[in-house]
């Protein structure tokens, strides 16, 4: 029977072959101490072992350099500086000198640097740590005469599994041959998983002890696109996950036909699709994709997982970025959400016995001014470099709306005369998630350029359940009546003001409720980069009339169940 | 002895690639050259020593030169940090 295993898929595709495990060379390094005549055989030794690793690296780095990026070439250019280290260098013959194989010694100054780490919790670290780690077991192989990985000697298809891929390790893949990789460790920014993206090999990892589950030879499926792996397929299994290979590669090709093309329904109603972002770093998706516009940037990344806050000039450098690569597409930035389950810890923000409740996001800004203001600076600044839009997050009040847009103009005049020149006006929004900004939607309109319904927090606001709490999810329902009631009250209001209205939660991306968001009129939607072809395709196959009269019904029935059910009749029937 | 201060704005702070070129930069001078942030101080002609004080974004950092050519090294530094993007 195929058993299968779910982890984290980090690299697309589905491969199939038989298993070979890469060692992590836990080679048998005795502690035995050495006898002080041998100590200068020992150090001849390490030395050896240097100077041979020196020709190995610099062989991988020219090798990797000529089919991937000068980035992953680097991670060995760092290698080898590396082998030259003074300090590492010195520690290891020390160690050499106090009786320990040459061997023992490296590993022993390898750990010791290890854990010198501040944190190993980072990502950056992590992959720092397994760098050192990569280093200390070539010089320890190159002592012991073995050959550390040697993926080059299969000529059948193979799926590499390890419990964590060092970069020496991911750049010998050869995609000849590897058609897939299972790792218990490495996050998506790992080497491994950046280097086997660029080699397009699926990757599914956080397998907890898939080395104790698999072993060499077996057959299996790694499914990179849903992070499956499939133990023991048998042949119903290969044929099913060929065709679903087949078909997911046709269906890719078939979107790209979209890249270009408007995001119309078929009785010709224009969509705005846009994306959600977190930064600079994901413009590349989102321009690849073809978004056509930045429907919510998410700016608190800025702030996170670093020690103290974002100058002007950093954030005017991030939003300036991304407003250029939009050309003039539509950029809504939102500013600062924190609180709720948005911490930055060196701000020492005394704990909330409610955070969600508590003085998060703009409650926090208004408090907060100095810190609103620096991001405001950054904001009209950065509106000289594209079609920027402000939208402001958590709003309940008319007067909180007022009083951050007010600011917002003080900075923007104060800059205009520091610069002596007038900017553009820039339009600002309000991100509508509270059940109180949709119940006076109508008055917010009038002074609002634009909504944007943030459905996660509307949806848990509405029905009084936390979304990250498990005791209460079934509560949490995005079809609940209550909920499409104020949703339908926002775009209502947004028509009757002129005022466009978009959503940006995980509603956008739901076919379900976008058949009963274009039915209510909504005007635009948000999604991820990598929905954005598969929804204007979507989009293009529904009718807005037909979904005018399902989001009508949908407001009469009497259970979130019932309109899902009411949906799914409607989408079979069109 | 000569020190400056640097703000890191680069996104994911000083990685492989200006680790390499900034050792590379420092270990030309005789100085002695060191790096700190979050008052731990490493060797700069230590490439692990630089890569286990896990420099990110927004960090604050200094740089300490200690010898004949210490302005030249100092000036040299701050051209490779600025060069690779690490600095404004």
């Amino acid at each position: 029977m195929p058993e299968i295993i779910t982890g984290k898929n980090l690299s697309e595709g589905i491969g199939f072959g038989s298993v070979i495990i890469s060692e992590q060379a836990e080679i048998n390094i005795s502690d035995e101490k050495i006898e002080s005549s041998q100590i200068k055989n020992e150090i001849k030794s390490f030395k050896d072992s240097i100077q041979k690793a020196h020709i190995q690296l610099r062989k991988l780095r020219d090798n990797v350099g000529e089919h991937l990026d000068e980035d992953s070439a680097a991670i060995f250019d760092a290698h080898i500086m590396m082998l030259d280290d003074p300090g590492f260098n010195k520690l290891i013959v020390e160690h050499i000198e106090n009786l320990q194989k040459a061997e023992f010694a490296i590993k022993l100054a390898g750990e010791e640097y290890v854990s010198q780490f501040e944190t190993l919790s980072s990502d950056y670290m992590r992959a720092r740590a397994l760098d050192i780690k990569d280093v200390s077991q070539r010089l320890i192989a190159n002592i012991q005469g073995i050959e550390l990985t040697d993926f080059q000697n299969t000529d059948e298809p193979v799926i590499v599994v390890a419990e964590e891929l060092t970069p020496s390790a991911s750049a010998q893949l050869d995609t000849k041959y590897v058609n897939g990789i299972i790792t218990a460790k490495g996050g998506s920014t790992s080497h491994a998983a950046i280097i086997a993206r660029s080699l397009n090999i699926p990757l599914v990892s956080e397998i907890d002890n898939i080395l104790e589950k698999v072993t060499p030879g077996d057959n299996l499926i790694v499914d990179g696109f849903s992070g499956d792996v499939i133990l023991q397929p048998t042949e119903v299994e290969m044929a099913a996950y060929s065709e679903k290979e087949k078909m997911k590669k046709e269906r890719q090709n078939e979107l790209k036909e979209w890249i270009g093309q408007e995001t119309k329904t078929i009785d010709g109603i224009k969509i705005n699709l846009f994306a959600n972002i977190k930064g600079p770093e994901d413009v590349n998706d989102f321009l690849n994709n073809d978004a056509e516009g930045v429907g919510l940037y998410r700016t608190e990344f800025l702030y996170m997982n670093r020690m103290n806050l974002p100058s002007e000039e950093e954030q005017f450098q991030a939003y300036k970025t991304v407003l250029e690569a939009a050309k003039d597409k539509p950029v809504i930035i939102r500013t600062l959400d924190i609180g709720g389950d948005k911490e930055l810890s060196y701000l020492n923000l005394p704990k909330e016995s409610n955070p969600f409740l508590g003085e998060r996001s703009i409650r926090f800004l208004l408090k907060n001014e100095e810190l609103f203001r620096t991001q405001l600076r950054a904001l009209v600044r950065a509106s000289q470099h594209g079609n920027l839009k402000v939208m402001f997050p958590m709003i309940t009040t008319l007067d909180e709306f007022n009083r951050a847009k007010a600011l917002l103009i003080e900075e923007k005049e104060r800059f205009e005369a520091e610069i002596k020149e007038k900017l553009e006006e820039i339009s600002t929004g309000i991100m509508v998630e509270t059940p109180s900004a949709a119940i006076i939607s109508d008055q917010l309109a009038k002074y609002a350029d634009f909504f944007s319904i943030g459905s996660n927090d509307l949806i848990q606001y509405t029905m009084a359940a936390d979304r990250l709490n498990s005791q209460v999810s079934d509560l949490y329902q995005p079809y609940h009546p209550s909920v499409l009631n104020l949703i339908n009250k926002v775009i209502d209001s947004g028509q009757k003001n002129n005022k466009w209205v978009g959503i940006c939660g995980e509603m956008a991306c739901d076919e379900k409720s976008i058949a009963l968001l274009i039915g209510f009129g909504i005007d635009e939607l948000s999604v991820t980069s990598k929905k954005v072809l598969q929804t204007r395709d979507y989009v293009s196959k529904i009718k807005k009339t037909d979904m005018e009269h399902l989001a009508e019904a949908a407001l009469q029935v009497d259970s979130g169940e019932d309109v899902v059910y009411l949906i799914e009749e409607y989408l079979n029937l069109t | 002895m000569q020190s400056k201060s640097f703000l890191i704005i680069d996104e994911t702070g000083i990685h492989a690639r200006p680790a390499t070129i900034l050792v590379q930069t420092a270990t030309k001078f005789e100085s002695d050259i060191e790096l700190e942030y979050n008052s731990k101080k490493v060797n700069l002609k230590s490439i692990m020593g630089v890569m286990s004080l896990g420099v990110g974004k927004g960090a604050e950092v200094t740089i300490y030169a200690d010898g004949k050519d210490e302005e030249d090294a100092l000036t040299a530094i701050s051209e490779t940090l600025s060069s690779e993007g690490l600095t404004e």
